[in-house]
């Protein structure tokens, strides 16, 4: 008896063994960290747990900078891993990477492995802004947010303010009350980003030459030439001055701070920033950015997405890719994109996942989730659908550096925005040596 | 100079290899890189890169914020010497001249020594921010205080937090120098001069320029390098760029700007100037000091 | 006279007292209470009773895909680092500054600047193309990657050439007499010698390493390997928690200095 059961353990171990071989593995370095590096984790598990033969192992590097200098160092070294996450304005280094070998485009791979993939799945907005010029999906969208303006609504029912201003024109009408009851009108938490990039995005204007980068490899921003770019910072400034904007440095945690304790009414972050406020403020909404009347007429356009997106390293094997693609599809799917949608305040970013959406009346219970896809959603733009610059991020440090003399006066506004064109002259200059 | 010890190249280099072998593989190596990324343009994956001869060096020399860097390191360097050199010179003559509880004071005045710069950065930021800020609320009221905007102020915010924990370096040293210069002279001074304070400037001080001078050097690496974790802590350089140190310049250049070049050049530019500002102290300062 | 100077000393030194030790009590005190006293509160010079639920929670809280890198661990790993950088610096400087003291060779002006230059070049000024070469040597996220860039340093031979300078020549004569070659002098004679500049040096090498910033934030990359400073970084949200985590940090360094003073200030006294 002893024997018979030795064999069948036997038999089974070989059984177990021979399943247990080894899954293929996809390595994906993220930039997120605290929560929501906590969701990707997650998503890797769901996906792992629902087949058998690939397995995603997620690495955060701390931050969307570290992962970028991580993701070229393994890459320089020979390392690299299948999936990067890179943020919206590493855009344009990593879409020129595509010919140097370095970034395989989501389509591309397709197309070279014979493997089916549904680029038509994601949203013509968002896929542009990391597609080539031809708009073949060469990123792939992932964590999309934009800027959107947070509301404290017991402040403004306070000083007796029922609506949110949907226009500049409309907070300055009310900017002097909230003051005087003793609060902060506005703040905002990212200089560039949103009241640069997006200052431009949602006016309908052109931020640099060559067709903001797709038509031609720009060569310089149109910050000073641009009379309502001048006129938008003069008047940050006047507010700065009247105390109606906060300034509080330049990150972007401390200018959010005031308006998560309760002293500010408005704050502008980004529909990322939905999921830490959800517990802390009691009563706030998401509402569009606002634009000057004077400028568009009335008309609201979309902005710029932000967040990242993930990119595909060349230099792996064909299995692999196959896999990757799995997994792309597994977080493409409607399920997973709405998922990923709700835990985090991320745009959804297939067409599936806004009709799920819609269909489980998702936006009845979580109307603020609406905010960023009704945002960039928005129709009628005529400048393209993100820019294509490269040295962005250095380019981000010179605005910076510029706002602040420009808002204690030390510097005048043309002067301050000269400055920023010039550096960014040279650093544009400088990236195009290299291609 | 000692007496000649022992001839065998070989027996020398079995000793010096293992040191020379590190420094080698992991510091010139490295070095060399720089100074071909320095002469270099490539882009942020190495691509594209060819030979560019000057033009890095071009770059930064016409870059705004590599003199404000520039200007503001130097400065840094030199406030920061001088207050910790001073409150540490006045707490180790203090220190070396009680009678009691001399071992107390030298622990309690030793460890902060040990305290990572980046920690102290941490810990100044609550000091200072404008929610919790104990000292931001005590400047503010005085005069307006604002280091978000001010650049004075943020001057005064990263001269403190990066000061406070350096003022136990140059206590632990002075009071080792005071301690090492012999009784005998220092009983000697007491019958020649009275007065302690200028027995102190007349003999003692003196007798601790070896000390001062090497003060000196320890205190201007600190503020050049060992300062990147209070500015990545505390002001990450703003406003403007006005706080940054020339070395936290180049890592935001090379590492979140992707611009090897630049931080190559960079990087060359500060050796230069460290082998400069040390060739000037060992020519002219230490010529000035009196050995006995 | 003297008791008016007397006093004076203990005023100075008293408040260079309170200037060291009021900001640590600070945090400290802050550490103690729970974040929502602190936000509403500000910061606290008493304490409060949340002191073990604070650290605990900090110490043991993991965090990351393999749910295994807790700051326990980063502490951990601080130390490990540390104790290899002067474990290695001590060990090679001790060698390379006997090699350079005692021998006098055809080479030895040139191995002398070749080592003391590199005082010029600390690791701030190398260390994206250190990232790349420990990138390509595949050594970015382990302990030897983390102590190897830092123990290239000439601080430790700079501090024992000092001392080896001043150790009498008959030390060498009498051993010679014994008939000891170079190896064996420097085994049983200088090395036991040098106990107490060893242990100094040691101290001041294992703070050094265990303070390093820059490097460790930007070569581990992996999870397993964050250091203290890594925990810095990422501990967001709850206050009082990153006030726990800060005091947590500053320990080591702190305790060795503090008890092991005694060996520290006498290197440095032979040093001078």
């Amino acid at each position: 008896m002893k024997k018979i059961i030795s064999i069948f353990v036997i038999l089974f171990s070989f059984a177990f063994t021979s399943n247990s071989y080894s899954k293929t593995e996809i390595h994906w370095w993220y930039g997120n960290s605290g929560f929501l590096g906590d969701v990707i984790i997650e998503i890797a598990n769901r996906f792992n747990d629902s087949q058998d033969e690939y397995m995603v192992i997620p690495t955060g590097k701390g931050s969307y900078e570290d992962n970028m200098a991580a993701t070229i160092a393994a890459f320089r070294a020979g390392d690299q891993p299948h999936y990067s996450q890179v943020y919206d304005a590493g855009a344009a280094i990593m879409v020129a990477q595509v010919k140097n070998g370095v970034v395989i485009g989501y389509e591309e791979m397709a197309e070279k492995y014979g493997i089916e993939v549904d680029a038509d799945n994601f949203i013509p907005g968002i896929k542009n802004f990391y597609a080539d010029s031809d708009g073949k999906m060469v990123g792939v969208p992932f964590n999309s947010s934009t800027c959107l303006m947070y509301a404290n609504m017991d402040i403004l029912a306070e000083v007796g303010i029922e609506e949110v201003p949907k226009t500049y024109e409309e907070f300055e009408a009310m900017a002097q009350q909230i003051a005087d009851a003793g609060y902060i009108p506005l703040l905002q938490s990212h200089s560039p980003w949103i009241w640069t990039e997006n200052f431009f995005s949602r006016h309908n204007l052109l931020m640099t030459d060559g067709n903001n980068g797709y038509d031609a490899v720009p060569t310089k921003t149109l910050f000073a030439d641009t009379p309502e770019f001048v006129m938008h910072w003069e008047k940050v400034k006047e507010w700065y001055e009247k105390g109606w904007y906060g300034y509080k440095g330049r990150a972007w945690g401390d200018n959010q701070a005031p308006f998560t304790n309760g002293e500010a009414a408005f704050w502008f972050g980004s529909a990322a920033s939905f999921g830490g406020m959800k517990g802390v403020l009691p009563n706030f909404t998401v509402n569009p950015i606002p634009y000057w009347d004077s400028v568009t007429g009335g008309k609201e356009y979309p902005t710029f997405i932000g967040g990242a997106a993930n990119w595909i390293l060349n230099g792996h094997t064909e299995e692999e890719y196959r896999g990757l693609a799995k997994f792309i599809e597994f977080m493409g799917s409607p399920e997973m994109d709405l998922y990923y949608h709700n835990m985090t305040g991320y745009a959804a970013v297939t067409k599936g996942g806004i009709e799920l959406a819609e269909t489980i009346n998702f936006y009845r219970t979580s109307p603020y989730h609406k905010a960023v896809g009704d945002q960039l959603g928005l129709e009628g733009s005529t400048i393209p659908g993100g820019y294509r610059a490269g040295n962005w991020p250095q380019i981000r440090e010179v605005i910076y550096d510029n706002v602040e003399p420009m808002l204690n006066g030390e510097i005048s506004v043309e002067k301050a925005l000269g400055n920023m064109d010039k550096g960014a002259e040279k650093l544009l200059a400088q990236f195009a040596k290299t291609l | 100079m000692k007496k000649v010890q022992f001839k065998s190249s070989y027996s020398q280099y079995f000793f010096l290899a293992p040191q020379l072998l590190i420094l080698l593989i992991f510091l010139y190596w490295p070095i060399i890189q720089t100074f071909r990324d320095a002469f270099t343009i490539q882009d942020a994956f190495g691509f594209g890169s060819y030979f560019a001869g000057f033009e890095n060096f071009k770059f930064i020399f016409t870059d705004p914020s590599y003199f404000t860097a520039f200007k503001f390191t130097i400065i840094y360097s030199f406030v920061i010497t001088l207050i910790t050199g001073s409150i540490g010179l006045l707490l180790a003559v203090q220190a070396n001249s009680v009678l009691h509880g001399k071992n107390v004071y030298k622990t309690l005045l030793i460890w902060p020594y040990a305290i990572a710069p980046a920690v102290v950065g941490v810990m100044a930021n609550y000091f200072f921010s404008e929610r919790f800020g104990l000292l931001y609320h005590l400047f503010n009221n005085i005069w307006g205080f604002n280091w978000y905007e001010n650049v004075f102020d943020a001057y005064i915010y990263v001269v403190i937090a990066g000061s406070w924990k350096q003022i136990s370096a140059n206590f632990i040293f002075f009071l080792a120098g005071l301690q090492a210069i012999q009784k005998t002279v220092i009983e000697a001074s007491i019958i020649d001069c009275k007065s302690s304070i200028r027995r102190f400037w007349t003999i003692t001080f003196p007798l601790l320029m070896p000390t001062t001078f090497f003060l000196i050097i320890i205190n201007i690496t600190y503020s050049f390098f060992d300062t990147f974790g209070i500015i990545d802590t505390t002001t990450i350089g703003a406003p403007g760029s006005e706080t940054k140190t020339l070395v936290y310049k180049a890592y935001i250049d090379g590492f979140k700007g992707l611009d090897l070049g630049s931080a190559g050049a960079q990087s060359i530019m500060m050796m230069l100037i460290v082998l400069v500002i040390t060739i000037f102290q060992f020519r002219y300062i230490e010529g000035k000091i009196h050995y006995n | 006279m003297n008791k008016i100077t007397f006093s004076f000393s203990h005023l100075i030194l008293f408040s260079g007292l309170l200037l060291m030790i009021v900001p640590v009590w600070v945090i400290f005190a802050s550490s103690t209470h729970t974040s929502l006293f602190i936000n509403t509160n500000g910061l606290q010079f008493i304490l409060g009773d949340s002191f073990l639920e604070n650290y605990s929670r900090v110490l043991f809280k993991t965090s990351g895909f393999f749910q295994e890198i807790t700051a326990l661990n980063m502490f951990i790993n601080s130390f490990i680092m540390a104790t290899g950088i002067a474990t290695l610096s001590v060990g090679t400087s001790l060698m390379a500054a006997y090699g350079l003291v005692y021998y006098r060779v055809k080479y030895s002006s040139f191995f002398f600047w070749l080592i003391f230059i590199t005082l010029l070049v600390p690791l701030e000024l190398r260390i994206m193309p250190t990232y790349e070469i420990m990138s390509k040597l595949n050594l970015l996220n382990s302990y030897t990657g983390l102590i190897l860039p830092i123990s290239a340093s000439a601080i430790a031979t700079f501090f024992f050439r000092q001392f080896y300078k001043s150790v009498p020549d008959e030390l060498l004569e009498s051993a010679k007499l014994d008939g000891a070659n170079s190896w064996k002098f420097f085994i049983d004679f200088l090395v036991p010698l040098s106990k107490t500049m060893i242990a100094a040096v040691f101290i001041f090498m294992f703070v050094f390493g265990y303070n390093q910033y820059l490097w460790p934030l930007i070569m581990t990359t992996t999870e397993q390997y964050w250091t203290v400073v890594m925990g810095l970084k990422t501990m967001y949200g709850s206050i009082s928690h990153r006030f726990a985590f800060v005091i947590m940090s500053m320990i080591p360094p702190v305790l060795i200095i503090i008890f092991l003073q005694r060996w520290f200030i006498q290197g440095i006294f032979q040093d001078k």
